[in-house]
């Protein structure tokens, strides 16, 4: 009888690793682009034709390969970038297993070309379908060019599960735009046909790809973010919280460099937005960091989105401070950006939205031609919400026969201007607090133990008019028009106070004479029975009484006895569909919100001059006084200008 | 109705009953009070269902009958009418009340007296009798640990017990609990117990003058009556189980102490200006022979205060809502009281220095 195993022959096993890593054309882009930023490239451009199954050319102008090396490259497993296993613990550059090339030339025809600086003929490798067919001397640019064509002609069910031309030319843009953001230092351009989707300067300023991918609306309203630890540097981005999405979609972080999914970065920085966000909402984030390679494990999957942390808790801490620290600093009233002049020539840069699919088939549209429309407004509460506001976008700034030519990039000088612009509101508005993050940028932590008496106010001068059906204050301020909501400013007064004093105390019961009774549904009993201790640490002494009832023998001193049974009822159902075993600090924080909320003004109150202007002093000496701890706005502004536009002044 | 009186006989009995008179009600019959002529005496009467307030003054009744009028109008021209002969009389035929007070005269429209409720008439077969003093104090010195909360209602109610012809009054807002006893007149010996509304005992205190030397109480399934002098007050009972106090009160302690009770109440009201705010904990160091109190707000400062004691037993601390101490402090006679503690975790016991009459239990703060 036979042997029925036998070892696979090379071009199987290399279509068979393509199903790991080259799903789709936009894979094959990243893979590409990835080895050009190895090869140190500090140009790559990327051209792609029926949305990358037709061609997709990359070029960078990196070191290059000699030609033992070009014909290498395209064997399994052969890489430059690691040699030993012990390198794996220590990967500094993007790609490492040695799988990309070979696998996307066993399901494509490629065409290699590339030539180190300090030689003067270049080589060209052509392969079709993991087949070399020619290596040859050829004249080519220093640096290297792949061309990939015929995307997946061998592999008929791969190519039948590609999506629409729209989404996945969406999905390269998206990645590139990706790239970019991670190497601001790189100039990137993407080209579709003729028209250019993607361009950015390489100039080192992450504000330039952020600009590009955002647009001049979105990157207007991004506060940078800049903090240095021991061993980190953490530098970015964050969108105001009124620019939260309903997907983390718009979060992109980077570690050293790679683009990557983290389930720990997206948590610490919505602990770092906590109580200014709701909860079911993503604040937009843009985030590199710097971390020593040997703590990082990027070997977790092929397509090296996932990674793992070796200090994972401390890193989450630092972004998390890192956040927290920046947002404090800055004055977050939604309406407060004030529209600016934009300086010449932005509107001519070419801008993309986050949203790539979109615009992909915007692209398609017939008709639709070169408008395009811009990312959703800021302020305008719905992510799907677009403005009717078009751009155009100006014709290719330069020749599109790109092949084997030396490139380069025509960039309006205007950045150090779009970056004054941008950050002056922040600074210019809240000068007692330039100190603080001067001493942020510094690398410290600002851990301010003061308490809300002596701090200044984080908020502009207000002067309230009165109310507005007794529910919201309307106030004068150095802008226009301010309009508070007075219960949930009045919640987050209590809430910081509260806070504050379970910090320091907390936790104590005063004992009663004659236990409350408390009937509980099974649910709440299992659930109750499970965390009673959290209870106990709470105030809440109980005591299982059989059956379906709890004794309390003892209530949190602060809380009134009328308003025992509600809460715990009421904490209870606020977990009910949860895990069964309550997070601690989770549970004080619902129960710090209803005591906050139970001792708050209501809606329909009526409030005097007085009264109005405590509020609002109280307001400005919170930590965040631009939310109520369940992430919803406390004040909102209409500028003079916005003002002056409805009265058709201007 | 008709009658001629004084100024003086107005006032006494519109001012009596207009304690009972509801402020806001949604029935407003009950913001009137009912006028009675008959007998030769004006009847005045002041309900909010709750608790009825009667009382009688002597007058020159010309023709007997009864009307209803606004308290707060007709209490308001009282205060304000000359010292001189006053004829009231009802309008034959309308609800208005004519006050005549030469030359002058003021009409008032009144309501109809047949809607205002009739407050049973209550057996006199359980009645008991104590002097007024007695029952002032009982319920000074209890009325103020009930709950003002409306959420276990039989904690707003002072518990009366009859019990070896000696009255018991106990009250507890379940964080502290105050028991005292007084002897009563009348041999009496029926063990029977009821909740009063601490609001009425406290009211009845009020309507006590000082020339009432007895107090009767006719006691009956869900109402009690309070008789004294010309008035008479009538309140519903709050059904219910009160707690058993006799066993929440401890019968022995591991500490013991003695301190006056001036410089104690002053201690504790200064230590409680620094209690943090909404919760009033302070706490209370017994040593050998001083106890320490502290207390704590992070955002006003602290307190340290030091008294001498007299302690017979182990040392210990403790902490305490100050209110609660406060409280007993203001309503205790003696010049030095004695405190028994067992531990941070028990309750910790007040009495007045050599008067067994009295006893007041508070339960402590449990801190971390």
């Amino acid at each position: 009888m036979a042997n029925r195993i036998r070892i696979l022959d090379p071009i199987t096993a290399n279509q068979i690793a393509a199903g790991e890593v080259v799903e789709r054309p936009a894979s094959v882009v990243k893979e590409l682009v990835e080895n050009a930023v190895d090869a140190g490239a500090s140009r790559i451009e990327i051209e792609v034709a029926g949305a990358g199954s037709d061609l997709i050319r990359v070029t960078d102008n990196g070191c290059g390969m000699n030609r033992e090396d070009a014909v290498l490259a395209l064997q399994r497993h052969a890489t430059s970038k690691i040699s030993a296993p012990a390198d794996l613990a220590k990967i500094g550059t993007l790609g490492f297993r040695g799988e990309a090339l070979p696998s996307i030339a066993s399901v494509s025809r490629l065409e290699l070309m590339t030539r180190e600086p300090h030689v003067l003929a270049g080589t060209r490798v052509k392969v079709a379908g993991g087949q070399v067919e020619a290596v040859e001397d050829a004249g080519c640019p220093a640096g290297t060019t792949v061309i990939v064509r015929d995307l997946f002609f061998n592999t008929p069910a791969r190519r039948k599960f590609l999506k629409s031309d729209a989404t996945e030319l969406g999905q390269i843009s998206d990645l590139l735009g990706r790239m970019a953001m991670a190497y601001p230092e790189i100039a990137f351009k993407l080209v579709h046909l003729t028209r250019v989707l993607l361009q950015t300067p390489g100039s080192g300023n992450l504000l330039d790809p952020v600009l590009q991918i955002f647009g001049k609306e979105l990157a207007r309203e991004m506060i940078p973010v800049k903090a240095a630890g021991e061993n980190i540097v953490v530098e970015g981005y964050l969108g105001r919280p009124h620019l939260a999405r309903s997907s983390r979609n718009y979060q992109s972080f980077f570690i050293n460099g790679r683009y990557v999914r983290s389930k720990v970065l997206t948590r610490a920085v919505a602990d770092g937005y906590h109580t200014l966000v709701p909860s079911n909402r993503y604040p937009m984030v843009v985030l590199n960091l710097a971390l020593p390679v040997n703590t990082v494990d990027v070997n977790v999957h092929p397509s090296k989105l996932e990674v793992r942390f070796t200090r994972e808790g401390e890193l989450a801490a630092f972004v998390t401070a890192a956040v927290r620290s920046t947002l404090a600093d800055t004055l977050l009233i939604p309406g407060l950006v004030p529209e600016r002049e934009a300086p010449p020539g932005w509107d001519s840069v070419p801008r993309y939205p986050g949203e790539q699919v979109e615009w992909g088939l915007q692209h398609l549209h017939p008709g639709g031609g070169s408008e395009l429309r811009e990312a959703p407004a800021p302020g305008m509460g719905s992510a799907d919400q677009s403005i009717g506001h078009e751009v155009r976008i100006p014709e290719p700034l330069e020749r599109s026969e790109t092949s084997g030519e030396t490139f380069t990039f025509e960039q309006p000088d205007l950045l150090p201007e779009i970056e004054s612009k941008v950050r002056e509101p922040a600074e210019a508005e809240q000068p007692e607090s330039v100190a603080a993050l001067a001493g942020m940028r510094a690398g410290e932590s600002t851990t301010t133990e003061s308490t809300a008496a002596n701090r200044t106010s984080k908020l502009p001068d207000l002067v309230p008019l009165g109310q507005i059906e007794l529910t919201y204050i309307a106030a004068r301020g150095p802008e226009g028009l301010y309009i508070l909501d007075q219960h949930a400013a009045h919640e987050r007064i209590n809430y910081e106070l509260l806070w504050e004093r379970a910090a320091r105390s907390g936790g104590e019961t005063q004992l009663l004479l004659e236990p409350l009774t408390l009937e509980l549904t099974n649910q709440e009993l299992e659930l109750l029975v499970e965390n009673i201790a959290l209870f106990r640490d709470l105030g809440f002494l109980l005591e299982f009484f059989g059956g379906n009832t709890f004794l309390l023998r003892g209530r949190p001193v602060d809380l009134a006895e009328s308003d025992v049974r509600t809460v715990i009822r009421d904490l209870l159902d606020m977990f009910m569909d949860g895990p069964r075993a309550i997070e601690p600090r989770k549970l004080r924080e619902e129960y710090i919100y209803m005591l906050a909320c139970k001792s708050s003004i209501k809606a329909r109150e009526s409030l005097n001059q007085a009264e109005m202007e405590h509020l609002i002093w109280q307001l400005g000496r919170t930590e965040n006084p631009f939310s109520c701890p369940h992430g919803r706005p406390t004040l909102i502004a209409i500028t003079s200008s916005e003002l002056a536009k409805r009265f058709q002044r201007i | 109705m008709k009658i001629l009186c004084t100024r003086d006989n107005l006032l006494n009995g519109v001012q009596m009953v207009q304690r009972a008179v509801p402020s806001k009600n949604a029935l407003p019959i009950l913001s009137g009070i009912l006028l009675k002529a008959q007998n030769n005496r004006l009847y005045f009467t002041g309900t909010d269902l709750e608790m009825g307030i009667f009382c009688s003054t002597p007058v020159q009744v010309i023709e007997e009958g009864s009307a209803v009028l606004q308290a707060r109008i007709f209490s308001d021209l009282v205060r304000h009418l000359p010292d001189t002969t006053i004829e009231m009389e009802l309008i034959p035929g309308t609800k208005t009340v004519s006050i005549r007070y030469n030359p002058s005269e003021t009409s008032i429209n009144g309501m109809d007296p047949e809607e205002f409720p009739v407050i049973p008439e209550l057996d006199d077969n359980l009645t008991i009798r104590l002097r007024t003093q007695i029952f002032k104090h009982m319920v000074k010195q209890t009325a103020f640990a009930a709950a003002l909360d409306e959420n276990r209602p039989i904690f707003t109610g002072v518990l009366l017990a009859i019990e070896n012809s000696q009255l018991r009054m106990v009250a507890t807002d379940t964080h502290r609990l105050a028991y005292k006893t007084g002897v009563i007149e009348s041999t009496f010996e029926t063990a029977w117990q009821a909740i009063v509304p601490a609001k009425a005992l406290v009211e009845v205190s009020r309507l006590i003058k000082e020339e009432d030397e007895s107090i009767t109480l006719v006691l009956t399934d869900n109402q009690v009556l309070f008789r004294f002098g010309d008035t008479s007050v009538v309140s519903r009972l709050i059904e219910g189980q009160f707690p058993n106090y006799k066993q929440v009160i401890p019968s022995s302690c591991k500490t013991k102490l003695r301190v006056g009770t001036k410089a104690f109440a002053e201690a504790v009201e200064r230590a409680s200006l620094l209690a943090r705010e909404g919760s009033n904990i302070i706490k209370l160091k017994i040593q050998d022979n001083v106890m320490v109190i502290t207390s704590n707000s992070p955002d006003l400062g602290k307190s340290y205060e030091e008294i001498d004691i007299e302690n017979q037993g182990e040392e210990t601390q403790i902490a305490f809502n100050s209110r609660y101490l406060s409280d007993v402090l203001k309503v205790i006679e003696t010049d030095e009281i004695l405190i028994e503690l067992t531990g941070s975790l028990s309750p910790g016991i007040i009495r007045p220095l050599e008067a067994e009459n009295y006893l007041y239990l508070i339960l402590p703060v449990r801190t971390n």
